[in-house]
């Protein structure tokens, strides 16, 4: 008697599962992420230190709206001091051509341990790619 | 014996002299346009460019700009309201660029080049000039929104250190109706110790 209600149950418990499953992750949206194949590995390729800064990429996640590329860039400061370092995005085309507009040094503070998000958009619809680079 | 010892006398005074002016000699290099300048705490080139991109990034994401109906703007003035001089057109310049570039906005002409429009409009009405080619009086394109702003600074100091506040504003207004339809601000704090 009971066992059509409880069929029910597990079916829409497993449906549950399946639709949260399947949502992407916030990096999954990055281009290139297919072929990195993980959120580590895209971070590898998207993120380069220059002079070797005490920070590391925590998460990285992409929207595009408008044509425009949306990014949000997680940073942790890994040291239990400030640290003062400069950052920029370079902005790529979709057959891997570099787009002109080649952009300003950033100085970013960080508090000891900060989480800080960097966040900017394309410069145009033909940036499609990008790849930040975090110097000291 | 003595006019041999004042002839080396002079020769290593000479030497002494070519070395401390070789000494003082200032090496020129060329550096990287986008590097973080910190010489001191004027206005400088790291934050022209760092506000300029900022505000040009904002305003690609506004509905005016993001609809893709490449709204024709003209650049007004930037109220330089801070005690140092900032060629405050300079940063003008900088976000018509960037936007010029993106693609999705026109700039009419501008106050400040509508003398040089109007001379060159009335040169072709000459006869030196192939009337079926020259420019007619009367085609010019208004824009429909202007952008205006304002920069400020907040200046404090004690013995030891002294600190620079900078806030940029810029705004979009819709010529037709009046209406503010885009504002952003930028800041940026500098410090010398």
């Amino acid at each position: 008697m009971k066992s059509p209600v409880y069929s029910l149950m597990i079916a829409a418990v497993l449906l549950a599962g399946c639709k949260s499953s399947g949502e992407p992750k916030p990096s999954e949206s990055c281009p290139g992420f297919e072929e990195a194949g993980s959120t580590s590995k895209l971070e590898q390729v998207k993120v380069r230190y220059l002079d070797g800064p005490d920070v590391r990429v925590a998460q990285m996640r992409c929207v595009a709206s408008d044509d425009l590329l949306r990014i949000d860039v997680d940073i942790i400061n890994e040291r239990p001091q400030e640290q003062r370092i400069a950052y920029r995005f370079e902005w790529f085309e979709s057959n891997g051509m570099s787009v002109d507009n080649e952009e300003a040094w950033k100085p970013l503070l960080l508090y000891p341990d900060q989480v800080k998000t960097i966040r900017t958009v394309s410069p145009g619809a033909d940036a499609q790619d990008f790849r930040l680079v975090i110097k000291r | 014996m003595h006019i041999r010892i004042v002839g080396w006398s002079w020769l290593v005074v000479a030497v002494l002299a070519l070395g401390v002016v070789g000494g003082c000699s200032k090496q020129v290099r060329y550096g990287d346009p986008k590097s973080v300048e910190t010489v001191n705490l004027d206005f400088g080139s790291t934050d022209l460019q760092v506000i300029a991109e900022a505000m040009t990034r904002s305003l690609l994401q506004s509905p005016m700009v993001a609809q893709g109906s490449r709204p024709i703007v003209t650049v007004q003035d930037v109220k330089n309201k801070t005690s140092e001089y900032i060629d405050t057109r300079a940063i003008t310049d900088s976000i018509r660029a960037e936007l010029l570039k993106s693609g999705r906005v026109r700039f009419a002409v501008d106050a400040a080049g509508m003398d040089e429009q109007i001379d060159e409009l009335e040169r072709q009405q000459s006869e030196y000039y192939d009337e079926t080619q020259s420019a007619e009086i009367g085609n010019m394109v208004a824009a429909q929104y202007r952008l205006q702003g304002s920069i400020i600074s907040i200046v404090k100091e004690n013995d030891r250190i002294k600190d620079v506040y900078y806030k940029f504003n810029l705004q979009l207004w819709n010529v037709r109706n009046g209406l503010l339809e885009w504002s952003d601000e930028k800041d940026i704090r500098k410090t010398e110790s």
